[in-house]
């Protein structure tokens, strides 16, 4: 029962990647938040904590990494589910990611859109 | 014994030892010289004066006999030999007439019978430890009527000999080994300096050049100690050189090395930022390619993808443009397609492009008769690239300006902006490979730091040159010369 619609957080610092996953997520019946820096994601995950986040890793000021590391040191947070959305796609980088800093789901880009909507239907049909 | 070997050894394979065996034989040469010297002469004097003893009584002794020897009252004879007899050292004595017939004699056996004769009268001889003299019995007339031989013992005489001997030997032996130990000492002295030495070369050895020998004596010792502190300070100098110069390579090994480091680092860091941003115009593209494939939009919608996927891949050329050239320049494959054309007509392009990118005002200053020969693509490159970074900083209230005019031989363009302008630390860098600024502007737009780097080499490819005038706080003007074509 969907009484309330699923939110999810983009975070990504290229204007172009934000509307184009907007887009797409919202098509696929998902509310949206589409924010440019870590400094407003985590404005916004303190308001109003959405269910999952679509996080970018290179981006200036704060990185991807120090976001993820925040929230997931906030046991308040512990139910948000991460989606590292990432140029960066190394071996090393993919252990940081999925097992150091535990996000949930690590895609590289570029990507595949049905890619992204599968890996949010697997992490958000367990609601 | 191995212990008495070993010093024996040491002594004949040593200076020293060999000093004292030398002044040992020496001595002991002289010794028995003198041994033997003294020796003779003791026995001479020894010889002489016994014998002047015995002939002094013998002849007193043979005057009284010829008195008595043919006295009718022979006791009288016999009483005074006897009582000669009895002296002391006289062994026998013996009286004969001319016939050799003995009339009176004490130890019979031992008379002498050959010195009887007149021809070996006087001629005494030694029989081990006595001696014999034979002494003719004269009358007061002269004529000789019978002998006196008297034995006489040189026991006394020989101890007395072998006393002397035995006193000299002690004396010359305690002298010797005075002399002996006077020696060793004074080698020793004498040595001391090399010793000196010796502990002086062990340090220099270890490493410890600062040792110094005493080089006192006008000698071959002062001399080989004075070699020796020339050599310690020869050896320190020529070290402490080494050391420095060592240090010095070290030091400029260490810096090649850190920059090397950096380089490798910056290369690195250039490598994973150039995936990034060649991927992410990418991704627009894709992604909004596919998007416009799986969903149905509006009309504005779909122009507005569209338009995207345009501009992100024009973007994308522009970087992997950027990205070769910078593969050229490394390789050195860098060569200009060269065309001659109006600088005012590739100015205003610029400006166009420019103008439709962003909203601040171009102010321009140009002639329209300036004409270039060169590779009118890269050097609008490099006009747009200064607009970019013009544009970066100034204010969105001032417009940049560009001017270009012909100073001398030289085409002189200006790109100038009235924003925060370059520290004078930060100018020297500027045009070098992934040189970016360490302000929050450069941090925030995400450049590749080698925009200045090829435009600096473009320019120089066409034999221009690039710089910048800046003060901090009020703006920048970055400046580039073309020589003037033909």
């Amino acid at each position: 029962m969907k009484s309330q619609k699923i939110k999810i957080l983009i975070v990504d610092d290229d204007p172009y990647i934000r509307q184009l996953v907007s887009v797409n997520v919202e098509t696929a019946g998902y509310e949206t938040a589409s924010v440019g820096g870590g400094k407003e994601a985590l404005d916004i995950i303190n308001k109003n904590p959405p269910d999952l986040m679509i996080l970018d890793v290179m981006m200036p000021e704060m990185d991807g990494w120090e976001i993820c590391k925040i929230v997931r040191d906030n046991p308040k947070f512990e139910n948000l589910k991460i989606v590292m959305l990432t140029a960066k796609d190394a071996q090393r980088d993919k252990m940081i990611g999925k097992h150091i800093l535990n996000a949930d789901e690590y895609i590289t880009k570029p990507f595949e859109i049905d890619d992204l909507l599968s890996a949010l239907t697997k992490l958000l049909e367990k609601k | 014994m191995n212990k008495i070997q070993h010093f024996i050894s040491r002594l004949f394979y040593s200076y020293r030892g060999r000093l004292l065996i030398g002044i040992a034989s020496v001595g002991i040469l002289l010794n028995l010289y003198d041994e033997w010297n003294h020796i003779h002469l003791t026995q001479k004097i020894v010889s002489e004066r016994e014998m002047a003893s015995i002939t002094s009584a013998g002849k007193l002794l043979s005057d009284e006999v010829a008195e008595n020897l043919f006295a009718k009252d022979t006791f009288d004879l016999n009483d005074i030999l006897s009582l000669a007899a009895k002296q002391d050292q006289v062994i026998f004595i013996a009286v004969t007439d001319l016939n050799r017939i003995i009339r009176f004699s004490t130890n019979t056996n031992l008379i002498n019978q050959s010195c009887f004769s007149e021809d070996t009268l006087n001629i005494f001889k030694d029989y081990k430890d006595f001696f014999v003299k034979t002494f003719p019995v004269k009358k007061t007339s002269g004529q000789n009527i019978g002998y006196l031989q008297i034995g006489y013992s040189l026991k006394k005489a020989h101890r007395e000999l072998r006393k002397a001997l035995y006193n000299d030997i002690f004396l010359n032996s305690a002298l010797m080994v005075l002399i002996l130990i006077i020696a060793w000492l004074i080698s020793g002295i004498l040595m001391k300096p090399l010793f000196e030495m010796r502990e002086a070369s062990k340090q220099i050895a270890r490493g410890n050049f600062s040792v110094r020998a005493h080089a006192k004596s006008f000698d071959i010792i002062g001399e080989l100690a004075e070699a020796l502190n020339n050599m310690a300070e020869q050896l320190g100098d020529l070290t402490n050189n080494l050391n420095n110069k060592i240090e010095e390579k070290t030091y400029q090994l260490e810096q090649s090395n850190k920059k090397l480091l950096e380089l490798d680092k910056l290369k690195s860091d250039f490598v994973s930022m150039v995936s990034h941003e060649l991927r992410t115009p990418l991704t627009s593209i894709i992604g909004f390619s596919r998007t416009l494939l799986n969903l149905k939009l509006d009309d504005t919608k779909r122009e507005e993808c569209l338009k995207i996927i345009e501009s992100e891949g024009k973007r994308l050329a522009n970087m992997v443009e950027e990205f070769l050239d910078i593969s050229k320049i490394e390789s050195g494959n860098f060569s200009l397609n060269l065309e001659i054309f109006n600088l005012y007509d590739l100015i205003q392009e610029c400006a166009t492009i420019f103008q439709g990118q962003s909203a601040c005002e171009i102010n321009s200053e140009i002639s329209e008769k300036i004409y270039v020969n060169g590779d009118k693509n890269r050097l609008k490159r490099v006009i747009l690239n200064l607009l970019d970074n013009a544009h970066k900083y100034n204010p969105a209230d001032k417009p940049i300006g560009i001017s270009a005019k012909v100073i001398g031989d030289q085409i002189v363009i200006c790109v100038q902006d009235f924003g925060q302008g370059i520290k004078k630390e930060d100018q020297e860098n500027l045009f070098e490979k992934f040189y970016r600024g360490k302000d929050i502007i450069s941090e925030r737009t995400r450049g590749s730091g080698l925009g200045l780097y090829i435009a600096k080499s473009i320019v120089e490819v066409h034999k221009g040159k690039i710089w910048v005038e800046s003060e901090f706080g009020k703006g920048a003007k970055f400046i580039f010369s073309l020589p003037k074509s033909a």
